[in-house]
């Protein structure tokens, strides 16, 4: 249960709808606080989309960048716990150790040694002899083929020669190896291609498909690299490409026509207003970087005026009254009657427009590794329908009496077609072998109406920036 | 010009029709003063509160219902307002143990004679942490549980801020009271 006390119920008789009037500047405060938060909303309202194409494009690319990063091969425990033991370069511990086999000293008759550099300097000597019944390989070739042998062979070459690590001649042959590797940086880069290419490792694997930059236009990933780009592949010279494409752009507009008075009374309450485009893009694109693409887009638009006037209008009315009695005025009376008559009018205007777009482009584009940049200009017919609406607001205070007045008025809708020029910079990153996310500022202005109705016009004027996603068709080989 | 309704005040406020926003200041701006004044040090930090509370009610018209009366939802606004000045000022951090604290019956007689200058200069004459409670349990109308959850309190807290504020304002009472009556008592 609440506790009473007399103390509270005073205070609360008391202060419960107690009034104070507070000093002027908290109201002045109060807008200006509001004022500065709203400059920020207004500024956020007008350029977040800016912010949100950035994310768009930012986003992805610096994902694909940061997930390019190779993946070093996973050293097998061999190689782990020979480098511990102090084992030699990495040319003899490349060629030597698979887990699990005898080779690494896990099974066969040396299992229970210590573990030392031994093993692998046997088995990348066995590997590495030449065959007394063959020819002597070249160095390179020599290389090749002792890293294209699996871990199995080698193992067994070891095996079948337990002792030859522990003999002198074994010893010498290892030095003279390891100096041959050490001292042919071809040698060392060819192993470790081949090593690679033929997928001979785990770790090897998941580093080829960590390399995801390294993929050749055209060449598909599975594909060996030893054996070179293949026989019967051509760069294609020219493909076909599909692209969905979403831009917000500011637009103004220049009023024209057959009634001068309308064209002046829309461009003075002309405003900025925000656009979005959403479309669709096809085209072609040659080896050399030049491409045409031809589209259709829709954007709709928004834009909203609004204006205020007061006036106040004082009337003195003075009535005298003068008595006279034989040429002596006798009495001199004056009323003067004040009469204010304060008026608002308020005029909003809403107009919304909906344009579909049919761009024809031409525009060349480079490339650095996997980032794209380039330019396109174009001609754009445009269709354009238009609908605006007013709202005229009146209010009349005289004498303490209130008169408001308000009124809406509907433009028939007007449409009519013009001609666009368009010019843009295009910067893009290649998401996939197919796939390209392009961004960039995009310039559009109106060049003439074509065909339309109504007294007045209006040529678009627009800056702003568009987001592509382009897919290209996969090339048919004949 | 005819007086404006809560929801035509609220519509106007919401297209930042500026008349409208200052009608609604004007219209509650005396009682949210005084409002203010009671969970204040002093008169620049009520009005500090007062215009930080009416730009948070500008900013947080959108959420406003039109279920209740909006006075008193603007109310509960500056109360929050004075809340989270007062947390901030870390008050809350102050330990205050229960005491067995007298209450005596304060004489009717003395408090009639107290306007409302006189009473709100009493509620500010309190420490932070008293008044906050005193006010928001007795004038405000919440308990001890609620209190606390505001507050970041424990109930117990608030239960001694609420006895230390009472007894605090019997005593000046008291004092206003016998410096009257001395007073009185030497006229004669």
């Amino acid at each position: 249960m609440r506790e009473r006390h007399p103390i509270d119920d005073i205070f609360r008789r008391g202060l419960a709808a107690a009034e104070q009037e507070p000093p002027a500047a908290i109201w002045e405060g109060v807008m200006r606080q509001r004022a500065g938060r709203r400059r920020l909303v207004v500024v956020w309202r007008r350029f977040h989309w800016i912010g949100s194409l950035a994310l768009l494009v930012g986003a992805p690319a610096i994902w694909w960048a940061l997930s390019d990063a190779p993946t070093p091969p996973t050293p097998p425990p061999a190689q782990v716990a020979a480098a511990r033991a102090g084992a030699p370069a990495a040319p003899a511990e490349r060629i030597t150790t698979h887990p699990g086999s005898p080779a690494d000293g896990s099974m066969g008759p040396a299992a229970d040694r210590t573990p030392d550099p031994a093993p692998t300097v046997r088995s990348a000597t066995h590997a590495l002899s030449p065959d007394p019944g063959k020819e002597p390989a070249s160095r390179g070739d020599r290389a090749r083929r002792s890293t294209a042998r699996q871990g199995s062979d080698l193992a067994g070459a070891a095996h079948l020669n337990p002792g030859d690590g522990e003999g002198s001649s074994g010893t010498r042959t290892v030095h003279e190896r390891e100096r041959t590797s050490s001292t042919s940086a071809f040698g060392g880069s060819v192993q470790g291609a081949m090593s690679f290419a033929t997928g001979s490792t785990a770790g090897d694997a998941q580093w080829l498909s960590g390399r995801r930059s390294a993929f050749v236009h055209g060449v598909p990933m599975s594909a060996p690299l030893t054996r070179g780009v293949p026989d019967s592949y051509v760069l294609p010279r020219a493909e076909w490409w599909l692209a969905v494409l979403a831009g917000r752009f500011d637009r103004t507009r220049r009023w024209q026509g057959t009634d001068p008075e309308l064209v002046g009374a829309r461009a003075a309450v002309e405003g900025h207003a925000g656009e979005w485009h959403l479309g669709l893009w096809a085209g072609r694109r040659w080896r050399s970087g030049s491409w045409f693409g031809v589209g259709i887009e829709h954007t709709g638009g928004r834009s909203a005026y609004e204006r205020s006037d007061r006036s106040q209008q004082l009337n003195a009315f003075v009535n005298t009254s003068i008595a006279v009695f034989e040429n002596t005025v006798l009495a001199t009376q004056s009323d003067t009657l004040f009469v204010v008559r304060e008026r608002s009018e308020t005029t909003a205007i809403t107009g919304r427009s909906s344009t579909w777009r049919v761009p024809l482009l031409l525009g060349w584009e480079g490339g650095v590794r996997r980032w794209m940049f380039g330019a396109h200009l174009g001609l754009a017919l445009e269709w354009q329908r238009m609908r605006d609406g007013y709202l005229f607001l009146e209010e009349v205070t005289e004498g303490g009496a209130v008169v408001q007045r308000t009124e809406r008025v509907r433009d028939a809708d007007r449409s009519f077609g013009l001609v666009s020029a368009q010019l843009a910079l295009d910067g893009g990153f290649q998401l996939t072998e197919h796939v390209w996310i392009i961004a960039g500022p995009v310039y559009q202005t109106g060049l003439g109406v074509v065909f339309g109705q109504g007294a007045v016009q209006a040529l678009p004027t627009r800056l702003g920036a568009q987001l592509r996603l382009r897919v290209d068709l996969p090339h048919r080989q004949r | 010009m005819r007086e404006l309704t809560e929801r035509e005040l609220v519509e106007g406020c919401l297209r930042e029709d500026r008349r409208c926003q200052e009608a609604l200041y004007k219209r509650y701006a005396r009682r949210m003063y005084a409002v203010c004044l009671r969970y204040a040090r002093h008169e620049l930090e009520a009005q500090d509160m007062m215009q930080e509370g009416f730009v948070r009610v500008f900013d947080k018209l959108g959420g406003f219902r039109q279920e209740g009366s909006l006075e008193g939802w603007v109310r509960r606004i500056m109360v929050h307002t004075a809340i989270n000045q007062y947390r901030r000022r870390s008050f809350h951090q102050e330990r205050f143990g229960l005491e067995n604290l007298p209450e005596d019956p304060v004489a009717a007689t003395a408090l009639a004679e107290l306007g409302e200058r006189e009473l709100l200069a009493l509620v500010a004459g309190l420490p932070d942490g008293y008044r906050t409670v005193f006010n928001l349990f007795a004038i405000e109308g919440y308990d001890h549980a609620e209190i606390a959850a505001m507050l970041g309190c424990g109930e117990s807290t608030s239960r001694s801020q609420l006895a230390k504020a009472r007894r605090m304002l019997q005593e000046r009472i008291h004092a206003i009271h016998l410096t009257t009556h001395e007073g009185k008592a030497s006229d004669r």
